[in-house]
């Protein structure tokens, strides 16, 4: 999966593509694509390590601050809903606990 | 038989118990499309057993109806967040119509365009310098005073009755809050009558549906009191709804504009900062149309009293030394200046060309007028520069309300999410549940079956039969 990203998103570096599929999973609370997109930022860090920024990538950068921004405040406000998903998957672990194998059935937020 | 009795007893308790069970599947199903709805599941309750001789024996179970599958603390953070999403959103429609005010559309001619405006007539009077007596281009100067002092002056016009407009929505939505205020109310007085101690399941369905129609229109904070019952205050502070009273938000003029009032204080500026459309729509109306529009005074303010100074202080085509007289008319005070600018100068040869006492081919009041441009008369800044640096704060105000109100969108379908996977109907987990509901009524119909044959063999006993 994750050698799938890097191949999808290497050429010309793509960072404005990553933050928006970051963003876009990060709504959804779909923990295994932003691992993979983590995994790809490493990838694209040590790419960008000790080499000259191109203009490419420097156009990039910039092209990439709105979605950046965009991504830090849904961080702050995904962070401040937090306490709410703890207490509902501590909510959740109970009730698997009292009826075991009646979990429900959650796509999302437990992650 | 005593024995077989309170067996037969309690076989007829689990298959009520199975019915009942089977009745809050039904009624979630029935509901799976109501998006008020919260998902029930069967409250089993276990009965209390029974001791004779020592030994106890259990005495089944009884489902005392269904319990709503809903979390407080989850509905709370969704109406914050739903408070903070709709302020944001109708305070990003406002700003993008009073974005749209100073934006030409694209692929248009620049007509109407106030920085465009600046540029043609203060160029006009550098084509002047060139020509002092030519009377079209004494006329062109004429031309674009109008036309920018006509695109301030009705840019000020749209900016006032966009915040009537705004002033109106106001309204309507304080209306909407205070009705809404009342079904809560009345919902609060029903729900501590009928549910004062366990959740009242439709009845709360119905209020948390009246709390999220508040939070899209106002701030409101909730607070818990005895008997299951709800106090709302706006994010200020101020009493709505105590349980089953009701504390209307009323509205009063004040310098033009409808001001809130709860209890006789003033809750206006609260409403604006509290959440909710009102406060969108509030922020709009006191805050970033007024900082717009005090802009636009400034720049009219300054273009027409450095013009008009500029104007008598040279020689015009008729020979009047430093009296020439005004072009725009002469604004006693900033405020009310873009809206009341206009033209006064009718003649074109009152334009002051030439340097105070210099004959008719001068050009040199021409020049200073032009200079004006390129010198920072408004508040240090160039005319253009200053118009320019208006529009694009207004372009940054609406970026950054734009990239708050898709996080708060962002944190919304999140928490609602959350919601759904928990208080709302799954048509799988039902089909489930109906399932081992049905399994359950078969056994206990099953065990209903065999005592049945159990006490008919009992009732048999001591009988001659006929052995074949």
């Amino acid at each position: 999966m994750t050698m799938g990203w890097q191949e999808q998103l290497r050429p010309g570096v793509a960072l404005r593509g990553i933050v928006q599929q970051a963003t876009e999973a990060l709504i959804a609370m779909d923990a295994q694509r932003l691992e993979e997109l983590a995994l790809c930022c490493a990838d694209l860090n040590r790419e960008l390590e000790g080499a000259r920024m191109s203009p490419e990538t420097a156009a990039d950068f910039r092209a990439s601050a709105e979605d950046m921004e965009l991504l830090n405040r849904i961080l702050f406000e995904t962070r401040a809903n937090l306490a709410v998903f703890s207490r509902l998957h501590v909510m959740r672990l109970g009730e698997a606990t009292r009826w075991p194998g009646t979990e429900r059935d959650t796509t999302y937020g437990d992650n | 038989m005593g024995t077989i009795n309170s067996a037969l007893s309690l076989i007829t308790g689990a298959l009520d118990a199975d019915q009942n069970a089977l009745n809050v599947v039904s009624n979630n199903v029935a509901n799976a499309s109501n998006t008020a709805y919260t998902r029930e599941v069967p409250n089993w309750t276990e009965n209390q057993p029974i001791s004779i001789n020592g030994m106890a024996y259990g005495t089944g179970v009884t489902v005392t109806g269904g319990v709503s599958q809903r979390d407080r603390v989850l509905e709370q953070r969704l109406q914050q967040q739903t408070q903070a999403s709709a302020s944001s959103t109708a305070l990003l429609t406002a700003l993008t119509t009073l974005q749209s005010s100073f934006t030409p559309a694209s692929g248009t001619s620049t007509s109407g365009d106030i920085g465009t405006d600046i540029t043609n007539f203060f160029n006009s009077h550098t084509q002047l310098e060139s020509d002092p007596t030519s009377n079209p281009l004494r006329q062109q100067i004429l031309s674009s005073a109008n036309t920018l002092a006509g695109d301030i002056s009705s840019r000020a016009a749209s900016l006032a009755a966009q915040q009537s407009s705004l002033d109106q929505s106001a309204n309507t939505v304080i209306a909407q809050v205070n009705a809404i205020s009342a079904s809560l109310a009345q919902v609060n007085v029903a729900i501590q009558s009928q549910s004062p101690n366990q959740d009242a399941g439709p009845l709360e369905d119905q209020r948390q549906a009246d709390l999220t129609q508040l939070a899209q229109l106002i701030g409101v904070n909730q607070i818990a009191t005895e008997q299951n019952g709800l106090s709302v205050t706006t994010t200020g502070g101020q009493l709505l709804v105590s349980e089953g009273q009701l504390f209307q938000i009323t509205t009063g003029a004040v310098n033009g504009v409808t001001h809130f009032f709860v209890g006789g204080t003033d809750v206006t500026s609260a409403l604006a900062s509290g959440g909710g459309q009102i406060g969108g729509l509030l922020t709009a109306r006191d805050q970033s149309i007024p900082a717009t529009l005090a802009s636009l005074d400034q720049l009219a303010y300054g273009i027409a009293t450095q013009v008009n100074t500029v104007n008598n202080a040279g020689t015009d085509l008729v020979g009047d030394n430093g009296n020439a007289g005004n072009i725009f008319n002469a604004p006693t005070q900033v405020a009310g200046s873009a809206q009341s600018m206009q033209v006064v100068l009718t003649d074109p040869n009152k334009i002051a060309a030439a340097g105070l006492g210099l004959g008719a081919g001068d050009g040199g009041n021409a020049v200073s007028a032009a200079s004006l441009a390129a010198q920072a008369v408004i508040n240090g800044q160039t005319p253009s520069n200053f118009y320019s640096n208006l529009v694009s704060t207004l372009g940054a105000t609406v970026s950054e309300t734009t990239i708050q109100g898709t996080a708060l969108s962002a944190s919304l379908s999140q928490l609602q999410s959350q919601r759904d996977s928990l208080s709302a109907v799954s048509l799988n987990e039902e089909a489930a549940s109906l399932q081992e509901f049905q399994r359950s009524y078969q056994a206990a119909s099953q065990v209903f079956t065999i005592l049945n044959s159990v006490y008919a063999s009992a009732l048999n006993l001591g009988v001659e039969t006929a052995v074949a």
